[in-house]
């Protein structure tokens, strides 16, 4: 805290007269947020995993599982968007002189939503299974302590991001948060979303809905109890699976109050007035090469071929400059240096590169197979253009897509044909670089040089980590993609973090006067008010 | 016949073999890569490039970032190269000496001011790390004419309300916060606000979100008053705080003053965006006006956020008008004095 030291009023000209108040009518802002309302949520995902210790790393899947998971479940602490750690479900903490002994105090009071109190030992057993292997977790009274065996600075960026959820799993396997919302079942008839969605008010059990078609639903209702406040809506329906085209339509006829936007729909969005929002970029599409075709191992091809991308014109007509050219493994955003890293095209110089090789090399009747990982139109897009780009240095490629699924029709087996290079997506979650790094480098195997301090934390050592792998060419990172969503008219107090996360829990609706004097919070007497949730359907897993 | 004159500035003797010295502790000391202000990391930063650059010239280039626009001040930039050339290292102008880029990079925890050269083969960086909660970015908006802002406190835990209160006995003054589930008291003493003592109001762990409580003053009753969900509760500060609630409603929730201007009644109101916007409070003729579009318009200022809450003093003068400052993250109290302008 600060005193700000206060001055004395100005002259006896300047003077104000004072009048009656009138009583009982304390001043206001007009900006206060109302309570009430379901927000209607609608996701491409056609299914969700609440449960952290599932969630594999970089997959375009967690972006979404972390979403929901974050309504109902907390952190130890949170990073603002001002750079600040915030206490959330730890109060304090303090560290050792070398950053390998942390300390937690665990904040008192705070309940799980099935009415078990938050302990040390309850943090401990949510957390040990998330750590990596360096770092062990104990409980000490009333607070937790992380040992890691090498300096861990960064720990506080580590565990406000990512799957470091603490959670709570009872025998029923339904895990439990201390969140702003408890996953539930849908209220029939109940919630202002209900009313003006007749989809959303089928009774669903709380069980992640995974209809490929679109359709599921899963519903998180208001914690009455959450330690942080009672949230301002009273739930959110959030429909899983919904085409995007489909969802801008909802949002754009009052439907839906908040869609994921595919970056070709962006531009058509702001068109047609739409609010949209974009985070940071968040995902990566990039190349990897490995070895079971024996082209892929040459360095020199491997250089031709990254000489060969027109990452530009990926960025800006395929996604319609909803990304950005990437040259290093990690976001400017989260790095600070990916600018120190350039990509060139140079197609002579592939081409140059290219002749030096073999003849029979990436050619002919033994084309370099690049297999698309990610499902998608947009990494199939990308693969294909990668092709062409490569042909253009003479490297031919082959391009082995995901099969996209088609309701009715039998699922095709992807060829089963050895591919050299893999067109990969990476999603980054979490708010440490470091970490971030080592998720990459073990996800795809990207072996460090031993001379690399591989570490530690501070980011001269994590560029040297970087170059050493980029100037391998194992890995090609193409372009870095943000997030866009599309936002009704009525919904307030939009503050997500511009690393992607939606905040929720701030979130309010503006609704009709009279739908918001039905639904407003008043204290005990308007929670009666509110939509009652049916209990949880026994065995229900997130 | 020639002459050559040397244009850079002298250096003590005694000066060198400091900066000597320090880069011989530098050489044998751990690194310390995370400094506690821009200045302190400019000195830092410059110390490393001293150390490995062999005090060949260099030709300085800032560039800056629109994420670190303002960060890199002439302040620093003046810092970074005082070491350097403390260092023995010369700041070259002329185009030939290898370019020694320097710039001030933001990420989501930290303010990274890195320099990198390309002279060698492989660019050498150098990084120093700033935490950004260590610094603080104030933003000064001049006051429109008529309404006069003036900054009381401010904190990083969010405030809900906040109102100044001058006792009639004693003719002492107060301010009062509720912040989270805190009642909090200070005086005002030799020009700052001493904080006196703090309650619980709000059961341990509970914490009310923006817009559930607030304080205002009763006129009718003189006594400061406390709404929480709506119902207004009688407050006592005789001794411990406590409180009790009548079951009352509040009405509509005005903000009256009157001007000596003119002698008619004035209202503050605020603009009608949401928590995620910037605010201005405008005096207007008519409590149902709205800022900016109000063509009874008295008079303005603008607030650095959304404006929370607004709570007049007893005085009917002022008010306390709570904001979360969207530069900096912390909450503010300002008081808010209407005044004619001649």
């Amino acid at each position: 805290m600060r005193f700000i030291e206060s001055r004395l009023f100005a002259a006896t000209s300047l003077l104000t007269l004072a009048t009656q108040i009138f009583l009982g009518s304390p001043a206001t802002a007009a900006t206060h947020p109302r309570y009430g309302g379901t927000l209607r949520v609608e996701v491409h995902a056609a299914s969700v995993s609440l449960d952290p210790r599932e969630w594999q790393a970089g997959s375009l899947e967690s972006a979404t599982n972390q979403k929901m998971a974050a309504l109902v479940f907390e952190r130890l602490v949170t990073l603002d968007n001002y750079g600040r750690f915030q206490p959330a479900l730890a109060t304090e903490w303090s560290h050792d002189g070398s950053n390998k002994r942390w300390r937690f105090l665990i904040r008192a009071g705070v309940k799980f939503s099935d009415g078990t109190a938050l302990s040390a030992e309850e943090v401990v057993a949510a957390i040990q299974p998330l750590l990596p292997a360096t770092e062990q977790i104990s409980a000490s009274g009333n607070a937790i302590v992380i040992q890691s065996s090498v300096p861990a600075p960064d720990l506080l960026e580590q565990l406000a991001s990512g799957r470091y959820f603490v959670y709570r799993a009872p025998a029923s396997g339904v895990l439990v948060g201390t969140g702003p919302f408890v996953l539930g079942e849908v209220p029939i008839g109940g919630g202002q979303g209900a009313e003006q969605n007749p989809g959303s008010s089928r009774s669903q059990t709380s069980g992640a809905a995974t209809s490929p078609g679109g359709g599921g639903h899963l519903y998180f209702r208001a914690n009455e109890e959450a330690w942080s406040g009672r949230p301002f809506l009273n739930g959110i329906d959030v429909m899983l699976g919904v085409p995007p085209l489909r969802a801008m339509f909802d949002v754009q006829l009052g439907k839906a109050d908040l869609i994921e936007l595919v970056p070709e729909l962006v531009l058509r969005a702001r068109q047609a007035n739409l609010r949209v929002w974009s985070s940071e970029p968040i995902t990566m599409y990039g190349l990897r090469f490995d070895d079971t075709q024996v082209a892929a191992s040459d360095v020199r091809l491997r250089a031709a071929f990254s000489l060969s991308l027109d990452r530009g014109t990926m960025a800006n007509v395929l996604l319609q400059k909803q990304a950005e050219p990437a040259a290093a493994l990690l976001p400017q955003w989260l790095s600070g240096y990916a600018f120190l890293f350039s990509v060139d095209t140079n197609l002579e110089r592939a081409k140059e590169l290219r002749r030096a090789l073999p003849a029979n090399e990436a050619a002919g009747a033994a084309p370099l197979r690049l297999r698309v990982d990610p499902a998608g139109d947009l990494a199939k897009l990308l693969g294909e253009r990668v092709a062409v780009n490569a042909r253009q240095a003479a490297i031919l490629v082959q391009v082995i897509a995901r099969p996209v699924p088609r309701a009715g029709a039998a699922t095709t087996a992807p060829s089963d044909l050895p591919a050299g290079v893999h067109l990969f997506a990476w999603h980054y979650s979490s708010l440490s670089p470091r970490a971030e790094l080592d998720s990459l480098f073990a996800a795809y195997n990207l072996t460090e040089p031993s001379a690399v301090n591989a570490t530690g934390a501070d980011h001269e050592q994590l560029y040297a980590r970087e170059r050493r792998v980029l100037e391998d060419r194992r890995v090609l990172p193409l372009i870095v993609e943000a997030e866009s969503v599309g936002l009704g008219a009525n919904v307030r107090d939009w503050m997500p973090a511009r690393w992607g996360e939606w905040h929720l829990d701030g979130v309010w609706l503006e609704l009709p006067e009279e739908a918001a004097a039905d639904s407003s919070h008043t204290g005990n007497s308007a929670v009666e008010a509110l939509p009652q949730p049916r209990p949880v359907a026994p065995g229900a897993k997130p | 016949m020639s002459a050559k004159q040397n244009l850079s500035s002298p250096r003590p003797r005694g000066l060198n073999v400091f900066c000597q010295l320090m880069i011989f502790a530098l050489l044998f000391l751990p690194s310390r890569v995370c400094a506690e202000s821009l200045e302190d990391a400019a000195h830092e930063l410059a110390m490393k490039v001293c150390v490995a650059a062999h005090k060949q010239p260099v030709k300085v280039a800032w560039r800056e970032s629109p994420e670190s626009s303002g960060y890199l001040s002439d302040r620093r930039k003046r810092a970074f190269l005082d070491q350097i050339s403390a260092c023995g290292m010369e700041a070259a102008e002329n185009s030939d000496a290898p370019i020694l880029a320097v710039t001030m990079q933001v990420t989501p925890s930290k303010v990274l001011l890195i320099a990198s050269s390309t002279d060698a083969v492989s660019p050498q960086i150098y990084v120093i790390e700033v935490p950004r909660a260590s610094l603080f970015v104030t933003r000064e908006i001049a006051p429109a004419p008529q309404l006069k802002r003036e900054l009381l406190w401010q904190q990083e835990k969010p405030i809900q309300s906040a109102l100044e209160w001058q006792d009639p006995t004693t003719g002492e003054r107060f301010l009062f916060l509720l912040s989270e589930s805190l009642f909090m008291r200070f005086d005002f003493e030799n020009g700052v606000w001493k904080w006196m003592d703090s309650s619980e109001f709000l059961p341990v762990g509970r914490r009310p979100r923006a817009g559930e409580v607030s304080l205002f003053y009763s006129h009718a009753k003189e006594r400061v008053e406390l709404v929480l969900g709506k119902k207004v509760c009688d407050l006592d500060l005789t001794l411990h705080f406590s409180y009790t609630c009548t079951g009352t409603e509040v009405a509509d929730r005005t903000t009256e003053l009157s001007s000596t201007c003119d002698e008619s009644t004035r209202y503050l109101v605020t603009g009608k965006g949401d928590y995620t916007q910037t605010d201005r409070i405008t005096l207007a003729r008519a409590a149902g006006a709205r800022a900016a579009a109000d063509e009874t318009y008295a008079g303005s200022v603008d607030m650095p956020g959304p404006v929370l809450d607004i709570s007049v003093a007893e005085n009917a003068k002022t008010a306390a008008a709570v904001v979360k400052n969207l530069s900096t993250g912390n909450y503010e109290v300002y008081r808010i004095t209407a005044v004619c302008s001649n």
